[in-house]
C-alpha cells in the first residue's frame, strides 16, 4: 500500500498536535488559548445559529464577513481571504506559491506547523536560526525563496520585530513575505499596511487567540488583490462553515471586548514575567499571550522537563519542547487568568524551593 | 523583490472560475432573495433536536481548541460501522477529504479517472494539484462501470472516482457490480467511493465495508440526511494505512468544536435520520406523480434529489432560467446527454407544492 502514496508523503513523519485534554480538570497554559471566553453577545449569536439553517451550505465567498473585516481593518474586501483556521490559510499560501522543491524560508525556532505544511507540499524548508535574542537574522533573505514566513510576534519566544524591519525585509526578499500575526493583538505591532506598499506581502491573522475563538477555527489574510485571486483558486469552496462565519462576524461587532481581554492578558503577562525573573528564570520580552521562560543559572539543579512533568502532576499544563536543543531548558507558558497564574506561580515556588 | 511568476505553474494554469455559482452569489447578482433553494441538495428537513442541543452546549467551550483527533466522534462512527477507529478519519466535509485524497496519491502529471458530468468539486481538486483527468461517459444515466474499468486499465490511474448513489443523476450501482469492479481495478489504483447520499440508498446498493488492505476509500457526510452541510463535517473509512497517511496531511483542527459535538449527537439520533429518509421517499413519489402529470420523465433516484428529463439541453437551460426568474434555484448537469435534465432537491410537502405550481406555469413557456 505505502508505495501508492506520493513519495514526499510516504517519507514524512506524522504530525503530533499539542496535548488537548478534553476534560476540564486542567489549568491549560500550553496551547495559547485565551483564558477569557468570548463576550456573551458572541456566544448568544452562535447558540442562535445552531438551528435548522445549518442544513444549508455556507457562503463560499464569506461575503458578509469579508466586508466586515474590510471595514474594521480598513482593507478592501478584494484583499481578504478567510480560512478554516489560519492553519488552512498557511497551507493555501504554500500551495499557491511554492511547488515541489521550491525554497520556503523561516527563522527558527518558530511556529511548529510551517515545517509539516512545507513537507506536505514537497517544498524545501530553509530554516534560518534566530540569534539568541530573537532579533531578525541577517541572512533571512535567501536567494530564490518563494515564500518567507515570519511569525510576528514569534512563537515560542513572544518577541516582536518592528514594522520598519519587516518592511525592509519585504523589499529585500525574493518571493512573498508572510507575516503571521496570530498574536499581534497582544502587542503594539501590526503590519497590515505592508500590503499597500508591497506587492509581495501577505498578513495572516487568526481569531483563535485574542478573539477567544480557537474552537471555531477562523483565520483571515490580507494581501494585494492579485495574490488573493490566485490563492482563491485552490481554496476549498465551503472552507469556512456557517457557525464560524457567524461567530467571526459577531466577534468583530464586539471587538472592544477582545481589546479589553487582550489588555488584561498583557497586564497578567507583565506580572508573571516579573515574578518569574524573581524566581530565577530568564524571560524574553513577550508581546504575545504566552511567554518563554528559561531556567536561569540561579536555578541550577532544576530542569525544564522535570518542572513540566511536576506541573502536569499538579494538573497544570505548560509547553515543554524537547527539541530544538536551544529550547530544552525553557518552558512556554500561556497567559491565563490571574487566578490560574497565581496557581502556577504558587506551584513553581513550591517546586523550586524543594 | 520579484513577484513575476509568484504563483506555482499549477496555480497559474488554473481558471479563476469556480465549479458552480453559489445561491448567495445568485442573490447578490439579482439583488433579490431566492424563494426556493433546491439546487444544492441541501436537506430541507432541518437538524436533529439532539444535535442542536449538543451544539448549543458545545458553544460554552469555544475559546478552547477542538479535539484534533476527533476522538469521540470517530469512536462512535467506528462502533456504528463496526470497524476499528484507526480506519476512520474526519474532514471538513467530503469536499475537503476529496482534496486530501488527491494530495495523498496524485503527483502533478499523474492520471485520475472519473465520469463526464460527475461531481465537479473532485475535478477541481485534481486540477488544483496538477493531476490529469480522464473521463468515461455515463451510460443510460448511470456511471458506466465497464467504461470506467476499461479506461482505468488503459491509463493506469492513481485514483478512480465513483459516486454511489450518483450525483447529478441520482442513480445507483448494485453492490455486486461494484465489488467486481473493485476487484478488476489495476493494482496501482485506489477507488474513491463517494457515498454522500448513502443514507437514501436502497439495500441493493450498499457495499459492505471492505476488509483491511482493500484499495477503496469510502467518503460519507453529515451534510445530507443529517442536515448539517453548514457545519462542514464528513468522514473517510478506509484501510488504516491510508488513514494513517491522511493523518499526516489533514488540517488537524479542521473540524470545529461545535460541528464535532453536533455530528456526535446526530449520529445517535437514528430516529431523526430515518424520518428524513422517509419524508424524502414520500417527496420522490410526489415528484414522480408531478412528472407524470406534466408528461416528463423523472429518473429513478436513490438520493435526496431528483433529475427531471426536460428533453434537451436547450430546454433544460431555458427552464433553469425561467425558474430562476421566479426565484427558484435549481441546478442541472453540465454535459450532454445528462444536461437534458434539471436537478432539484426533494423537500417537505409545502416546498413541493410551491415548486409544483411554479413548474406547471413555466414548463409550457420553454417550448
Ligand atoms: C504563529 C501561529 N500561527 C498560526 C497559528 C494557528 O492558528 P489557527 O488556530 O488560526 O489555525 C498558531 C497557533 O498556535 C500560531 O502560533
Ligand atoms: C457526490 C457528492 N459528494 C460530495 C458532496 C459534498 O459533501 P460535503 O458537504 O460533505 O462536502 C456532495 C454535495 O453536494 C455530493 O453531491
Amino acid at each position: 500500500m505505502s508505495k501508492l502514496f506520493r513519495n514526499n508523503i510516504a517519507a514524512m513523519r506524522g504530525y503530533i498536535p499539542g496535548e488537548q485534554p478534553q476534560d476540564s480538570g486542567y489549568i491549560k497554559l500550553n496551547t495559547n488559548e485565551n483564558p477569557y471566553p468570548p463576550p456573551p453577545a458572541v456566544l448568544t449569536r452562535l447558540r442562535d445559529a445552531c438551528n435548522g439553517d445549518l442544513r444549508l451550505y455556507p457562503d463560499p465567498d464569506a461575503h458578509v464577513l469579508r466586508a466586515k473585516l474590510g471595514e474594521v481593518f480598513s482593507v478592501d474586501s478584494q484583499q481578504i481571504i478567510v480560512g478554516n483556521g489560519s492553519d488552512e490559510l498557511l497551507n493555501i499560501i504554500i500551495r499557491s506559491f511554492a511547488g515541489e522543491g521550491d525554497k520556503i524560508v523561516y527563522p527558527n525556532p518558530t511556529y511548529g506547523y510551517y515545517k509539516p505544511l512545507i513537507d506536505i507540499q514537497g517544498a524545501t524548508a530553509v530554516p534560518v536560526e534566530f540569534p539568541a535574542d530573537y532579533s531578525l537574522p541577517n541572512d533571512l533573505a535567501v536567494p530564490g525563496a518563494r515564500i518567507t514566513f515570519l511569525a510576528n510576534p514569534n512563537g515560542p519566544s513572544g518577541t516582536l520585530l518592528p514594522y520598519s524591519q519587516v518592511a525592509a525585509l519585504c523589499a529585500r526578499i525574493d518571493g512573498v513575505l508572510v507575516v503571521d500575526e496570530a498574536y499581534v493583538d497582544f502587542s503594539q505591532g501590526g503590519c497590515i499596511r505592508l500590503i499597500d506598499e508591497h506587492r509581495n506581502a501577505i498578513v495572516v491573522r487568526t481569531m483563535s487567540k485574542s478573539f477567544s475563538l480557537a474552537g471555531m477555527r477562523i483565520g483571515f489574510a490580507f494581501a494585494p488583490a492579485e495574490l488573493i485571486t490566485g490563492m482563491w483558486k485552490v481554496k476549498d469552496h465551503y472552507n469556512l462553515n456557517r457557525l464560524s462565519l457567524v461567530a467571526a462576524e459577531a466577534a468583530l461587532e464586539n471587538i472592544d471586548v477582545m481589546r479589553a481581554h487582550a489588555a488584561r492578558v498583557c497586564e497578567t503577562r507583565q506580572r508573571l514575567s516579573g515574578r518569574l525573573f524573581e524566581l530565577g528564570f530568564y524571560v524574553w520580552d513577550s508581546q504575545a499571550n504566552f511567554l518563554l521562560a528559561r531556567i536561569g543559572e540561579s536555578l541550577a539543579g532544576h530542569d525544564a522537563a522535570t518542572l513540566y512533568a511536576q506541573l502536569k502532576e499538579r494538573r497544570i499544563l505548560v509547553r515543554y519542547f524537547q527539541n530544538p536543543p536551544r529550547l530544552a531548558d525553557c518552558l512556554r507558558i500561556s497567559i491565563g487568568t490571574d487566578a490560574e497564574t497565581d496557581a502556577l506561580l504558587a506551584a513553581l515556588e513550591e517546586l523550586l524551593a524543594a | 523583490m520579484s513577484v513575476e511568476r509568484s504563483f506555482t505553474r499549477i496555480v497559474e494554469s488554473l481558471p479563476p472560475t469556480i465549479p458552480f455559482v453559489a445561491p448567495e452569489a445568485l442573490e447578490r447578482q439579482r439583488g433579490r432573495a431566492l424563494q426556493l433553494r433546491i439546487g444544492a441538495n441541501e436537506s430541507n428537513f432541518g437538524l436533529s433536536p439532539m444535535a442542536r442541543a449538543a451544539m448549543v452546549q458545545a458553544v460554552d467551550k469555544i475559546h478552547w481548541y477542538n479535539d484534533p483527533e476527533g476522538f469521540e466522534l470517530r469512536q462512535a462512527l467506528a462502533a456504528e460501522l463496526d470497524v476499528d477507529m484507526s480506519a476512520v478519519a474526519l474532514g471538513a466535509g467530503i469536499d475537503e477529504l476529496l482534496g486530501l485524497m488527491v494530495r495523498l496519491f496524485v503527483e502533478p502529471g499523474e492520471t485520475v479517472v472519473t465520469s463526464f458530468g460527475a461531481y465537479p468539486t473532485f475535478n477541481y481538486h485534481v486540477e488544483g494539484y496538477g493531476g490529469v483527468l480522464h473521463k468515461a461517459p455515463y451510460r443510460e444515466d448511470r456511471e458506466d462501470l465497464d467504461a470506467l474499468l476499461a479506461l482505468a486499465q488503459k491509463v493506469q490511474p492513481k485514483l478512480v472516482y465513483v459516486a454511489n448513489p450518483d450525483n447529478p443523476m441520482g442513480t445507483w450501482q448494485n453492490a455486486d457490480a461494484l465489488q467486481n469492479f473493485i476487484e478488476a481495478l489495476p493494482s496501482a489504483s485506489i477507488l474513491l467511493l463517494d457515498e454522500a447520499y448513502v443514507d437514501f440508498a436502497p439495500e441493493e446498493a450498499l457495499l459492505p465495508l471492505a476488509p483491511d488492505g482493500a484499495r477503496v476509500v469510502r467518503l460519507r457526510t453529515f451534510s445530507k440526511a443529517h442536515g448539517m452541510a453548514g457545519a462542514r463535517i464528513g468522514y473517510a473509512v478506509a484501510d488504516k494505512e491510508i488513514i494513517a497517511a491522511l493523518d499526516k496531511i489533514r488540517n488537524h483542527f479542521g473540524v470545529n468544536r461545535v460541528a464535532q459535538a453536533g455530528a456526535l449527537a446526530s449520529l445517535a439520533d437514528r430516529a431523526f435520520v430515518l424520518s428524513v429518509v422517509k419524508q424524502v421517499e414520500e417527496g420522490k413519489k410526489a415528484y414522480a406523480a408531478l412528472a407524470r402529470e406534466l408528461g416528463i420523465e423523472m429518473i429513478p433516484s436513490a438520493t435526496n434529489f431528483v433529475a427531471l428529463d426536460i428533453g434537451s439541453g436547450e430546454r433544460a437551460r431555458a427552464l433553469l432560467q425561467a425558474l430562476l426568474a421566479r426565484d427558484v434555484f435549481v441546478r442541472m448537469p453540465g454535459v450532454a446527454p445528462l444536461d437534458r435534465c434539471i436537478r432539484l432537491t426533494v423537500g417537505p410537502a409545502t416546498e413541493r407544492k410551491v415548486f409544483a405550481e411554479i413548474l406547471r406555469e413555466v414548463l409550457p413557456q420553454v417550448g
